[in-house]
Protein backbone atom coordinates (compact mmCIF):
# COMPACT_ATOMS: atom_id res chain seq x y z
CA UNK A 1 0.00 0.00 0.00
CA UNK A 2 1.79 3.29 -1.50
CA UNK A 3 1.52 6.55 0.29
CA UNK A 4 -0.79 8.76 -1.91
CA UNK A 5 0.54 11.97 -3.73
CA UNK A 6 -1.76 14.05 -2.59
CA UNK A 7 -2.15 15.51 1.00
CA UNK A 8 -5.16 13.80 2.61
CA UNK A 9 -7.94 15.49 4.11
CA UNK A 10 -8.55 14.83 7.65
CA UNK A 11 -11.41 16.84 8.47
CA UNK A 12 -13.01 20.15 7.36
CA UNK A 13 -13.14 23.48 9.41
CA UNK A 14 -15.81 25.14 7.64
CA UNK A 15 -15.56 25.19 4.02
CA UNK A 16 -11.36 24.64 4.42
CA UNK A 17 -10.40 20.79 4.14
CA UNK A 18 -7.92 20.00 6.61
CA UNK A 19 -4.94 17.91 5.68
CA UNK A 20 -2.45 16.05 7.19
CA UNK A 21 0.22 17.86 6.38
CA UNK A 22 -1.09 20.93 6.97
CA UNK A 23 -1.56 19.60 10.78
CA UNK A 24 2.60 19.46 10.79
CA UNK A 25 2.84 22.89 9.37
CA UNK A 26 1.03 23.43 12.52
CA UNK A 27 3.30 21.89 14.70
CA UNK A 28 6.24 23.66 12.97
CA UNK A 29 4.82 27.17 13.54
CA UNK A 30 4.03 26.10 17.38
CA UNK A 31 7.46 24.89 16.93
CA UNK A 32 8.51 28.17 16.74
CA UNK A 33 6.54 29.56 18.55
CA UNK A 34 7.98 28.03 21.11
CA UNK A 35 11.57 29.44 20.21
CA UNK A 36 10.15 32.85 20.38
CA UNK A 37 8.40 32.60 23.34
CA UNK A 38 11.96 31.12 24.96
CA UNK A 39 13.77 33.96 23.36
CA UNK A 40 11.20 36.04 24.48
CA UNK A 41 13.43 38.85 26.54
CA UNK A 42 16.76 38.12 24.87
CA UNK A 43 19.97 39.18 27.08
CA UNK A 44 22.17 41.95 26.27
CA UNK A 45 25.03 40.54 28.58
CA UNK A 46 27.08 37.13 27.76
CA UNK A 47 24.52 35.04 26.13
CA UNK A 48 23.70 31.66 27.75
CA UNK A 49 21.43 28.93 26.56
CA UNK A 50 19.37 28.74 23.61
CA UNK A 51 19.90 31.89 23.14
CA UNK A 52 23.45 31.52 22.74
CA UNK A 53 22.94 28.41 20.72
CA UNK A 54 20.07 30.56 18.18
CA UNK A 55 22.67 33.55 18.21
CA UNK A 56 25.36 31.24 17.03
CA UNK A 57 22.96 30.04 14.72
CA UNK A 58 22.31 33.20 13.19
CA UNK A 59 25.68 33.89 13.08
CA UNK A 60 26.77 31.04 11.35
CA UNK A 61 24.15 31.63 8.70
CA UNK A 62 24.46 35.05 8.23
CA UNK A 63 28.45 34.07 7.86
CA UNK A 64 27.26 31.62 5.11
CA UNK A 65 24.39 33.70 3.16
CA UNK A 66 28.00 36.63 2.85
CA UNK A 67 29.62 34.46 0.48
CA UNK A 68 26.22 34.21 -1.75
CA UNK A 69 25.45 38.13 -1.45
CA UNK A 70 28.81 39.28 -0.83
CA UNK A 71 27.60 41.50 1.63
CA UNK A 72 26.53 41.98 4.96
CA UNK A 73 24.04 44.21 4.68
CA UNK A 74 22.22 42.21 2.01
CA UNK A 75 22.57 38.91 3.81
CA UNK A 76 20.65 41.05 6.91
CA UNK A 77 17.93 41.89 4.64
CA UNK A 78 17.08 38.59 2.90
CA UNK A 79 17.71 36.60 6.47
CA UNK A 80 14.10 36.60 7.41
CA UNK A 81 12.79 35.08 4.33
CA UNK A 82 16.12 32.80 3.30
CA UNK A 83 16.77 31.90 7.91
CA UNK A 84 12.96 30.85 8.22
CA UNK A 85 12.28 29.02 4.25
CA UNK A 86 16.14 26.82 5.51
CA UNK A 87 14.87 26.18 8.85
CA UNK A 88 10.96 25.92 8.43
CA UNK A 89 12.17 23.40 5.51
CA UNK A 90 14.85 21.14 7.91
CA UNK A 91 12.42 21.44 10.60
CA UNK A 92 9.34 20.10 8.15
CA UNK A 93 11.58 17.57 6.61
CA UNK A 94 13.08 16.19 9.93
CA UNK A 95 9.39 15.24 11.38
CA UNK A 96 8.68 13.33 8.49
CA UNK A 97 11.57 10.67 10.02
CA UNK A 98 9.74 10.98 13.92
CA UNK A 99 8.04 7.83 15.06
CA UNK A 100 4.31 8.24 14.85
CA UNK A 101 4.55 10.40 11.68
CA UNK A 102 2.58 8.23 8.70
CA UNK A 103 1.60 5.42 11.30
CA UNK A 104 -1.32 6.85 13.02
CA UNK A 105 -3.99 7.93 11.29
CA UNK A 106 -7.95 7.88 11.04
CA UNK A 107 -9.58 4.92 9.37
CA UNK A 108 -10.34 5.84 5.46
CA UNK A 109 -12.61 4.13 3.38
CA UNK A 110 -11.84 0.61 2.46
CA UNK A 111 -10.08 -0.07 5.86
CA UNK A 112 -7.11 2.61 4.00
CA UNK A 113 -5.32 4.34 7.03
CA UNK A 114 -4.89 8.01 7.05
CA UNK A 115 -1.93 9.09 9.18
CA UNK A 116 -2.50 12.10 10.75
CA UNK A 117 1.02 13.57 10.58
CA UNK A 118 2.82 13.71 7.13
CA UNK A 119 5.73 16.12 5.96
CA UNK A 120 4.47 19.82 5.00
CA UNK A 121 7.08 19.89 2.74
CA UNK A 122 5.33 16.16 0.90
CA UNK A 123 2.08 18.41 0.29
CA UNK A 124 2.85 20.33 -3.15
CA UNK A 125 0.30 22.83 -1.64
CA UNK A 126 3.00 23.67 0.76
CA UNK A 127 6.20 23.91 -1.75
CA UNK A 128 4.43 25.81 -4.02
CA UNK A 129 3.34 27.87 -1.28
CA UNK A 130 7.19 28.50 -0.48
CA UNK A 131 8.23 28.82 -3.95
CA UNK A 132 5.90 31.38 -5.01
CA UNK A 133 6.11 33.38 -1.84
CA UNK A 134 10.20 33.28 -2.77
CA UNK A 135 10.06 34.34 -6.15
CA UNK A 136 7.51 37.23 -5.65
CA UNK A 137 9.47 38.30 -2.61
CA UNK A 138 12.85 38.18 -4.75
CA UNK A 139 10.28 41.02 -6.98
CA UNK A 140 9.29 43.09 -4.23
CA UNK A 141 12.94 43.43 -2.87
CA UNK A 142 14.11 44.34 -6.30
CA UNK A 143 11.34 46.98 -7.25
CA UNK A 144 12.32 47.95 -4.03
CA UNK A 145 16.45 48.80 -4.25
CA UNK A 146 16.52 48.73 -8.21
CA UNK A 147 13.09 51.29 -8.03
CA UNK A 148 9.62 49.79 -10.16
CA UNK A 149 10.77 50.50 -13.96
CA UNK A 150 14.34 49.58 -13.31
CA UNK A 151 13.49 46.14 -12.32
CA UNK A 152 10.75 45.28 -14.81
CA UNK A 153 13.40 46.50 -17.43
CA UNK A 154 14.92 43.47 -17.20
CA UNK A 155 12.66 41.01 -18.19
CA UNK A 156 9.99 43.44 -20.35
CA UNK A 157 12.99 45.66 -21.88
CA UNK A 158 10.76 48.58 -23.49
CA UNK A 159 12.86 51.09 -21.63
CA UNK A 160 16.25 49.38 -23.34
CA UNK A 161 14.08 49.49 -26.91
CA UNK A 162 13.43 53.27 -26.27
CA UNK A 163 16.80 53.69 -25.64
CA UNK A 164 17.81 52.21 -29.01
CA UNK A 165 14.94 54.05 -31.04
CA UNK A 166 15.91 57.45 -29.63
CA UNK A 167 19.55 56.95 -30.15
CA UNK A 168 20.07 57.49 -33.74
CA UNK A 169 21.54 60.94 -33.25
CA UNK A 170 24.25 60.06 -31.95
CA UNK A 171 25.31 56.59 -34.11
CA UNK A 172 25.68 55.90 -37.93
CA UNK A 173 22.46 54.82 -39.44
CA UNK A 174 23.96 51.32 -39.51
CA UNK A 175 24.83 51.05 -36.09
CA UNK A 176 21.03 52.64 -34.87
CA UNK A 177 19.74 49.48 -37.01
CA UNK A 178 21.60 47.16 -35.65
CA UNK A 179 20.85 48.61 -32.63
CA UNK A 180 17.77 48.31 -32.78
CA UNK A 181 17.82 44.83 -34.17
CA UNK A 182 20.05 44.24 -30.68
CA UNK A 183 17.13 45.84 -28.54
CA UNK A 184 14.60 43.56 -30.68
CA UNK A 185 16.18 40.26 -29.21
CA UNK A 186 16.58 41.69 -26.04
CA UNK A 187 12.79 42.54 -25.94
CA UNK A 188 12.62 38.65 -26.32
CA UNK A 189 15.09 37.51 -24.19
CA UNK A 190 13.65 39.58 -21.17
CA UNK A 191 10.06 37.37 -22.58
CA UNK A 192 12.19 34.25 -21.65
CA UNK A 193 13.80 35.37 -18.58
CA UNK A 194 9.67 36.23 -17.67
CA UNK A 195 8.93 32.20 -18.35
CA UNK A 196 11.95 31.20 -16.48
CA UNK A 197 10.61 33.25 -13.25
CA UNK A 198 7.33 30.62 -13.42
CA UNK A 199 9.89 27.90 -13.91
CA UNK A 200 11.80 29.01 -11.02
CA UNK A 201 8.76 28.88 -8.91
CA UNK A 202 7.68 25.39 -10.33
CA UNK A 203 11.40 23.97 -9.91
CA UNK A 204 11.38 25.09 -6.45
CA UNK A 205 8.38 23.55 -5.46
CA UNK A 206 8.67 19.87 -7.69
CA UNK A 207 12.34 19.98 -6.27
CA UNK A 208 11.35 20.00 -2.52
CA UNK A 209 8.38 17.85 -3.00
CA UNK A 210 9.19 15.34 -5.14
CA UNK A 211 12.56 15.11 -2.86
CA UNK A 212 10.58 14.57 0.11
CA UNK A 213 7.76 12.65 -0.75
CA UNK A 214 9.70 10.20 -2.31
CA UNK A 215 11.74 9.79 0.48
CA UNK A 216 8.51 8.88 2.64
CA UNK A 217 7.68 6.47 -0.40
CA UNK A 218 10.91 4.81 0.19
CA UNK A 219 11.08 4.50 4.02
CA UNK A 220 7.36 3.10 3.72
CA UNK A 221 8.17 0.67 1.14
CA UNK A 222 11.26 -0.59 2.98
CA UNK A 223 9.57 -0.73 6.13
CA UNK A 224 6.40 -3.11 5.23
CA UNK A 225 9.06 -4.78 3.30
CA UNK A 226 10.97 -5.60 6.97
CA UNK A 227 10.52 -3.62 9.56
CA UNK A 228 13.40 -3.99 11.52
CA UNK A 229 17.53 -2.57 11.12
CA UNK A 230 17.34 -2.37 7.23
CA UNK A 231 15.38 1.48 6.99
CA UNK A 232 17.93 2.46 9.32
CA UNK A 233 20.68 3.21 6.45
CA UNK A 234 17.40 5.20 4.11
CA UNK A 235 16.85 7.06 7.69
CA UNK A 236 20.18 8.73 7.76
CA UNK A 237 20.00 9.14 4.27
CA UNK A 238 16.65 11.17 4.42
CA UNK A 239 18.31 12.99 7.29
CA UNK A 240 20.56 14.67 4.85
CA UNK A 241 17.99 14.50 2.21
CA UNK A 242 16.12 16.96 4.34
CA UNK A 243 19.13 19.62 5.13
CA UNK A 244 20.63 19.24 1.43
CA UNK A 245 17.36 20.54 0.00
CA UNK A 246 16.74 22.58 2.39
CA UNK A 247 19.76 24.14 1.87
CA UNK A 248 18.92 24.31 -1.81
CA UNK A 249 15.59 25.88 -1.69
CA UNK A 250 17.10 28.39 0.42
CA UNK A 251 20.40 28.87 -1.11
CA UNK A 252 18.29 29.24 -4.49
CA UNK A 253 16.08 31.81 -3.00
CA UNK A 254 19.22 34.13 -1.84
CA UNK A 255 20.66 33.68 -5.27
CA UNK A 256 17.60 34.78 -6.96
CA UNK A 257 17.21 37.36 -4.13
CA UNK A 258 20.68 38.40 -4.78
CA UNK A 259 20.35 38.94 -9.20
CA UNK A 260 17.12 40.34 -8.59
CA UNK A 261 18.55 43.43 -6.21
CA UNK A 262 21.62 43.96 -8.27
CA UNK A 263 21.87 46.40 -11.22
CA UNK A 264 20.81 45.15 -14.26
CA UNK A 265 24.17 44.39 -16.86
CA UNK A 266 25.05 46.58 -19.43
CA UNK A 267 23.86 49.91 -17.21
CA UNK A 268 25.92 52.89 -18.52
CA UNK A 269 23.56 55.91 -17.05
CA UNK A 270 24.90 58.30 -15.12
CA UNK A 271 26.08 58.02 -11.51
CA UNK A 272 23.41 59.83 -9.93
CA UNK A 273 20.67 56.91 -10.52
CA UNK A 274 23.76 54.32 -8.94
CA UNK A 275 23.11 56.88 -6.06
CA UNK A 276 19.99 56.50 -5.66
CA UNK A 277 19.83 52.88 -5.99
CA UNK A 278 22.16 52.69 -2.84
CA UNK A 279 20.04 54.72 -1.03
CA UNK A 280 17.45 53.19 -1.20
CA UNK A 281 18.94 50.14 -0.47
CA UNK A 282 20.36 51.46 2.83
CA UNK A 283 16.66 52.71 3.67
CA UNK A 284 15.29 49.05 2.47
CA UNK A 285 18.37 47.51 5.28
CA UNK A 286 17.66 49.92 7.77
CA UNK A 287 14.17 49.05 7.96
CA UNK A 288 14.53 44.98 7.49
CA UNK B 1 -15.14 23.91 -27.50
CA UNK B 2 -13.91 21.26 -29.74
CA UNK B 3 -13.05 17.94 -28.15
CA UNK B 4 -9.25 17.87 -28.47
CA UNK B 5 -8.96 21.32 -26.25
CA UNK B 6 -11.82 19.89 -23.89
CA UNK B 7 -9.64 16.67 -23.14
CA UNK B 8 -6.28 18.78 -22.63
CA UNK B 9 -8.21 20.83 -19.93
CA UNK B 10 -9.51 17.92 -18.32
CA UNK B 11 -6.19 16.70 -18.59
CA UNK B 12 -4.34 19.79 -16.96
CA UNK B 13 -7.17 19.77 -14.16
CA UNK B 14 -5.90 15.91 -13.45
CA UNK B 15 -2.49 17.02 -13.08
CA UNK B 16 -2.92 19.62 -10.64
CA UNK B 17 -5.66 16.81 -9.07
CA UNK B 18 -3.37 13.93 -9.23
CA UNK B 19 -0.45 16.05 -7.47
CA UNK B 20 -2.95 17.37 -5.01
CA UNK B 21 -2.73 21.13 -6.03
CA UNK B 22 -5.88 22.57 -4.67
CA UNK B 23 -6.61 26.35 -4.39
CA UNK B 24 -7.62 26.68 -0.55
CA UNK B 25 -4.60 24.27 0.77
CA UNK B 26 -2.68 26.42 -1.18
CA UNK B 27 -3.98 29.62 0.46
CA UNK B 28 -3.97 27.79 3.59
CA UNK B 29 -0.45 26.54 3.55
CA UNK B 30 0.79 29.98 2.50
CA UNK B 31 -0.78 31.42 5.55
CA UNK B 32 0.98 28.95 7.46
CA UNK B 33 4.13 29.66 6.10
CA UNK B 34 3.32 33.59 6.53
CA UNK B 35 3.34 32.29 10.13
CA UNK B 36 6.33 31.10 10.37
CA UNK B 37 7.83 34.00 8.83
CA UNK B 38 6.28 36.72 10.65
CA UNK B 39 7.45 34.58 13.82
CA UNK B 40 11.10 33.83 13.27
CA UNK B 41 11.05 37.35 11.97
CA UNK B 42 9.42 39.66 14.27
CA UNK B 43 9.99 37.71 17.52
CA UNK B 44 13.40 35.26 16.90
CA UNK B 45 15.32 37.68 14.18
CA UNK B 46 14.67 41.03 14.94
CA UNK B 47 15.33 40.75 18.64
CA UNK B 48 17.91 38.86 18.55
CA UNK B 49 19.77 40.58 16.25
CA UNK B 50 19.13 44.01 18.16
CA UNK B 51 20.59 42.12 20.68
CA UNK B 52 23.73 41.02 19.14
CA UNK B 53 24.29 44.46 17.69
CA UNK B 54 24.01 46.56 20.74
CA UNK B 55 26.85 43.86 21.86
CA UNK B 56 28.59 43.86 19.55
CA UNK B 57 28.99 47.65 19.46
CA UNK B 58 29.31 47.46 23.44
CA UNK B 59 32.55 44.93 23.09
CA UNK B 60 33.67 47.24 20.18
CA UNK B 61 33.30 50.16 22.26
CA UNK B 62 35.02 48.51 25.46
CA UNK B 63 38.27 47.42 23.43
CA UNK B 64 38.38 51.21 21.93
CA UNK B 65 38.28 51.83 25.55
CA UNK B 66 40.66 49.65 27.14
CA UNK B 67 43.36 50.50 24.47
CA UNK B 68 42.82 54.09 25.05
CA UNK B 69 42.83 53.58 29.02
CA UNK B 70 46.34 51.58 28.20
CA UNK B 71 47.58 54.82 25.94
CA UNK B 72 46.80 56.99 29.11
CA UNK B 73 48.28 54.86 31.74
CA UNK B 74 51.63 54.08 29.51
CA UNK B 75 51.40 58.26 29.17
CA UNK B 76 50.86 58.73 33.20
CA UNK B 77 53.49 56.32 33.99
CA UNK B 78 55.88 58.46 31.20
CA UNK B 79 54.82 61.37 33.16
CA UNK B 80 55.44 59.93 36.50
CA UNK B 81 59.11 59.29 35.81
CA UNK B 82 59.44 62.48 33.90
CA UNK B 83 58.10 64.24 37.21
CA UNK B 84 60.16 62.27 39.90
CA UNK B 85 63.38 62.76 37.47
CA UNK B 86 62.39 66.33 37.65
CA UNK B 87 61.66 66.53 41.00
CA UNK B 88 64.99 64.96 42.36
CA UNK B 89 67.21 67.32 40.28
CA UNK B 90 65.13 70.05 41.33
CA UNK B 91 65.86 68.79 45.33
CA UNK B 92 69.63 68.72 44.49
CA UNK B 93 69.42 71.80 42.94
CA UNK B 94 68.23 73.41 46.17
CA UNK B 95 70.11 71.46 48.35
CA UNK B 96 73.24 72.41 46.39
CA UNK B 97 71.84 76.27 46.70
CA UNK B 98 70.83 76.19 49.98
CA UNK B 99 74.71 74.89 50.94
CA UNK B 100 76.70 77.03 48.76
CA UNK B 101 74.25 80.11 50.63
CA UNK B 102 75.06 78.60 53.85
CA UNK B 103 78.21 78.43 53.40
CA UNK B 104 78.27 81.95 51.75
CA UNK B 105 76.17 83.14 55.08
CA UNK B 106 78.72 82.19 57.67
CA UNK B 107 81.62 83.47 56.18
CA UNK B 108 79.60 86.74 55.72
CA UNK B 109 78.54 86.23 59.61
CA UNK B 110 82.52 85.33 60.24
CA UNK B 111 83.58 88.33 58.68
CA UNK B 112 81.26 90.46 59.97
CA UNK B 113 81.70 89.78 63.35
CA UNK B 114 85.62 90.22 62.94
CA UNK B 115 84.91 93.71 62.10
CA UNK B 116 82.63 93.87 64.61
CA UNK B 117 85.07 92.75 67.13
CA UNK B 118 87.85 95.54 65.66
CA UNK B 119 85.16 98.06 65.95
CA UNK B 120 84.55 97.47 69.83
CA UNK B 121 88.52 96.98 70.19
CA UNK B 122 89.33 100.22 68.52
CA UNK B 123 86.35 102.07 70.23
CA UNK B 124 87.34 100.70 73.80
CA UNK B 125 91.05 101.18 73.15
CA UNK B 126 89.63 105.10 71.94
CA UNK B 127 87.74 105.55 74.86
CA UNK B 128 90.41 104.40 77.39
CA UNK B 129 92.89 106.57 76.04
CA UNK B 130 90.24 109.81 75.93
CA UNK B 131 89.26 108.71 79.82
CA UNK B 132 92.81 108.60 80.10
CA UNK B 133 93.45 112.04 78.41
CA UNK B 134 90.84 113.41 80.50
CA UNK B 135 91.98 111.92 83.95
CA UNK B 136 95.30 113.28 82.82
CA UNK B 137 93.79 116.66 82.23
CA UNK B 138 91.41 116.28 85.37
CA UNK B 139 94.90 115.57 87.53
CA UNK B 140 96.63 117.81 86.22
CA UNK B 141 93.97 120.88 87.41
CA UNK B 142 94.08 119.09 90.56
CA UNK B 143 97.59 118.92 91.27
CA UNK B 144 97.57 122.51 90.45
CA UNK B 145 95.37 123.48 92.73
CA UNK B 146 96.72 121.38 95.09
CA UNK B 147 100.07 122.60 94.61
CA UNK B 148 98.84 126.18 94.74
CA UNK B 149 96.71 125.15 97.67
CA UNK B 150 100.15 123.70 99.57
CA UNK B 151 102.12 126.71 98.34
CA UNK B 152 99.79 128.83 100.04
CA UNK B 153 99.72 126.55 102.85
CA UNK B 154 103.43 126.90 102.59
CA UNK B 155 103.84 130.27 102.31
CA UNK B 156 100.61 131.38 104.13
CA UNK B 157 100.50 134.23 102.34
CA UNK B 158 100.53 135.43 98.80
CA UNK B 159 103.46 136.79 97.24
CA UNK B 160 101.62 138.43 94.68
CA UNK B 161 98.82 136.40 92.95
CA UNK B 162 100.54 137.32 89.44
CA UNK B 163 103.63 136.10 90.39
CA UNK B 164 102.25 132.93 91.71
CA UNK B 165 100.58 131.89 89.03
CA UNK B 166 103.33 132.33 86.68
CA UNK B 167 105.62 130.08 89.05
CA UNK B 168 102.67 127.42 88.92
CA UNK B 169 102.78 127.72 85.25
CA UNK B 170 105.82 126.97 85.13
CA UNK B 171 105.92 124.15 87.42
CA UNK B 172 103.11 122.78 85.39
CA UNK B 173 104.99 123.09 82.19
CA UNK B 174 108.14 120.98 83.27
CA UNK B 175 105.57 118.50 85.05
CA UNK B 176 104.16 118.13 81.60
CA UNK B 177 107.44 117.88 79.34
CA UNK B 178 108.61 115.40 82.37
CA UNK B 179 105.52 113.17 81.79
CA UNK B 180 105.80 113.45 77.52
Amino acid sequence: MAVPVPAEKLFLIGDLPVTNSMVNAWVAIAAFVVLAWLLRRPKNGAPRGIQNAVEALLEFMLGFMDQVTGDRAKSRRFFPLVGTLFLFIVLSNWMGLLPGVGTFGLNGEHGHLIPIFRPATSDLNMTLAMGIAAVVMSHAFGIVSLGFFRHWNKFIQLGTFWKALIGFRHKSPVDYLLGIFVAFIELGVGLIELVSEVAKMVSLSLRLFGNIFAGEVLIHVISSLIAFVVPIPFMFMEVIVGIVQALVFSLLTLVYLTIATSKPHGEEEGHEQKHKSQELSVKASATA
Amino acid sequence: MDPAEAQQVVEGVGVAATLGLNWKLFLAQLVNFGLVLIVVWRFVYRPLMKVMDERSGKIERGLKDAEESKALRELAETEKQKLIVEARRQAKEIMETTEADAKRRQEETAVKTRTEVERIVTDGKRRLRDEQETMLKEAKSEIASLVIAATEKILREKIDPKKDLELVESAIKSAEEQSV
